[in-house]
């Protein structure tokens, strides 16, 4: 039964190669499901391994929930090999597998606060702000990468249709300030529209924005930096009416 | 005994009192911070206040060092209950978060704590950070007792004193009524050197020297140069200071009290002649709607504040000023403009 388990488990993970199944445990009570997933064993009579075990280094992610279940996957990596780029291995450090990162990453292009997706995700602030914070310090961009590498066919983003995200009901009711897609924020960090701010805030999230997409090499990362300062000026309207004048005359 | 203080009196950014004058305005309703002595703090009654530990002060007869009184700053508030809320050195990466969508966040850290320390490294990437006004300081203690004494926060509705977490006072403002957070800082940038350091931190040893590698150290002291000018960095405009907190020849490093980012070039302030007199100059004209402010113990002990005034402007004097992230030898104020 317990292999049964396994092979079910393995195919639900998209576990595929030269990787197997060690363990797992399911704790009813916290909806909780633990995986220790390791290096496949070349396994002779009565299941002995044919050689010695490699030292190995145990990474923890947390992965996309599957039903009600929150899934924790302990994978062993041999020492001195590199992290292998998989949906369900993740980045060293960062506490989601690629998987879930890119849910995560989908949903903030989508502009999406991070209370939001914590809510919708039930994820911990605290985890999603490391992601954020080492994507903002381009620490992530490996698993960008690695993200791109491995969902050319498998998971997809999932729809933010049914998000009841406060920045497009935002968005809907102010008038002065430029649509996200309009090229003028780009020009204002790229300092090709100079601006005078009064505005204390304004200053030191523009220079925060300009040092991330110094650092942002992909796309849908300078997308995100480029949707905080929309959402910035959403939110600080009323304070910004200097700063808008030369941003619509601009 | 007439405890009641001439209100006529009393800056709008808040006033020196004795314990039972504060007690008096404590007692009148509204919401408060209050900033003393522990022993000072822990003699006030409670109530919607929230308090830090500090002795020094611009008060309104001007810069003064007590252990005797409290300063007490009536906040804007009016639409819903402000929350007090604890904050460790974890939690505070959602302190923006929590913050109204319209009003303002009352922030105070105690000093070398695991909070201040995450603060002053992480703030800057917080979730929702700069999107809502947030401001406030480091609690102290007077310089006699570093070492011996722990600064800390109070909770005045709950009397719950606290040495290790940052307490948060979240004030919602009526839609009529606009939070303005900004700073007056005296330091420009000089004409010297461009300096940049290559790890982040509240510590350096290298450095490079208009792009060649050097030890900060060995620049400061073969430059005598006057370590109570901070390094200051330009961002989009607002000048962010980092004052130089020691100099340790022997190890050729260099401690600040905020730290130095890699991302950002400083140089050496250029000196300030008379902070009494440029601070006046520098304030905006509607100066007279502020109704909050602290600014840095060093500006107070550098520019000899005592017994001088800051332009009206009343305040604790602190261990590191909070306007949106840690800041050093800045003057932070709070307007509240009203459509």
């Amino acid at each position: 039964m317990l292999g049964a388990d396994k092979a079910l488990l393995r195919h639900l993970l998209l576990i595929q190669g030269a990787w197997e199944i060690g363990d797992f445990q399911i704790d009813p009570r916290k909806r909780r499901c633990d995986v220790w997933i390791t290096p496949q064993v070349e396994r002779g009579w009565f299941g002995r391994p044919k050689s010695a075990p490699t030292k190995t280094q145990e990474y923890t992610w947390q992965h996309v929930n599957l039903g009600t279940l929150r899934f924790v996957l302990h994978v062993s990596v041999p020492i001195d090999t590199e992290l292998p780029k998989l949906l369900w291995t993740g980045a060293a450090g960062l506490p989601f597998t690629n998987a879930l990162a890119l849910q995560v990453q989908a949903l903030s292009n989508e502009g999406v606060s991070l209370q939001i997706i914590c809510s919708a995700m039930k994820l911990s602030l605290s985890d999603v702000w490391r992601y954020r914070f080492a994507q903002d310090n381009a620490r992530a961009q490996g698993q960008s990468a690695a993200i791109a590498a491995a969902t050319s066919a498998a998971a997809k983003p999932p729809t933010t249709a049914s998000v009841p995200t406060a920045v497009a009901a935002a968005a809907a009711t102010v008038g002065r300030v430029p649509d996200a897609s309009d090229p003028v924020w780009l020009r204002l960090v790229n300092g090709e529209l100079p601006l005078d701010i009064h505005a204390l805030g304004l200053k030191l999230m523009l220079t925060r924005v300009r040092s991330q997409l110094e650092l942002v090499t992909d796309e849908s990362g300078r997308q995100l930096k480029l949707r905080d300062l929309h959402r910035f000026f959403l939110m600080n309207e009323r304070v910004l009416t200097h700063e808008l004048t030369q941003l619509k005359a601009g | 005994m007439n405890a009641r203080p001439a209100s006529s009196l009393r800056p709008l950014t808040g006033s020196l009192l004795s314990i039972a004058e504060a007690k008096v305005v404590l007692g009148g309703g509204g919401h408060h911070m209050v900033a003393g002595e522990e022993a000072l703090l822990r003699r006030l009654p409670r109530g919607p206040w929230i308090g830090g530990t500090i002795p020094y002060f611009m008060g309104q007869d001007g810069g003064r060092t007590t252990r005797e009184q409290v300063f007490v700053t009536p906040l804007p508030a009016g639409a819903g209950t402000p929350e007090l809320r604890w904050y460790d050195s974890t939690a505070l990466r959602r302190v923006c978060v929590d913050a109204p969508e319209h009003g303002y966040s009352l922030i105070i850290v105690p000093a070398f704590t695991d909070a201040h320390s995450q603060f002053a490294r992480e703030a800057p990437h917080y979730e929702d950070m700069y999107l809502k006004p947030l401001l406030g300081w480091v609690a102290g203690v007077h310089l006699d007792d570093l070492g011996q004494r722990a600064p800390g926060v109070m909770n005045g509705a709950t009397g719950e004193f606290d040495t290790a977490r940052a307490l948060v006072m979240h004030v919602p403002l009526p839609q009529d009524q606009l939070a303005r957070l900004d700073i007056v800082n005296l330091f420009t940038q000089g004409q010297g050197d461009r300096i940049r350091f290559p790890t982040s931190g509240f510590q350096a040893h290298d450095c490079l020297i208009n792009g060649k590698p050097a030890n900060f150290c060995d620049y400061l002291t073969s430059k005598a140069i006057d370590t109570r000018l901070p390094l200051v960095a330009d961002y989009s405009g607002a000048m962010i200071n980092v004052s130089v907190k020691g100099v340790d020849a022997a190890e050729r490093r260099v401690d600040f009290y905020a730290p130095v980012f890699e991302d950002a070039e400083y140089r050496l302030a250029a000196p300030v002649q008379d902070y009494e007199r440029a601070l006046a100059a520098a304030l905006p004209s509607q100066a007279q709607g502020i109704a909050w402010s602290c600014n840095c113990v060093l500006n107070y002990l550098y520019s000899e504040l005592e017994g001088k005034r800051t332009a009206g402007i009343t305040g604790p004097m602190t261990f590191g000023e909070v306007a949106y992230q840690l800041l050093n030898q800045t003057m932070v104020v709070l307007t509240i403009d009203r459509a």
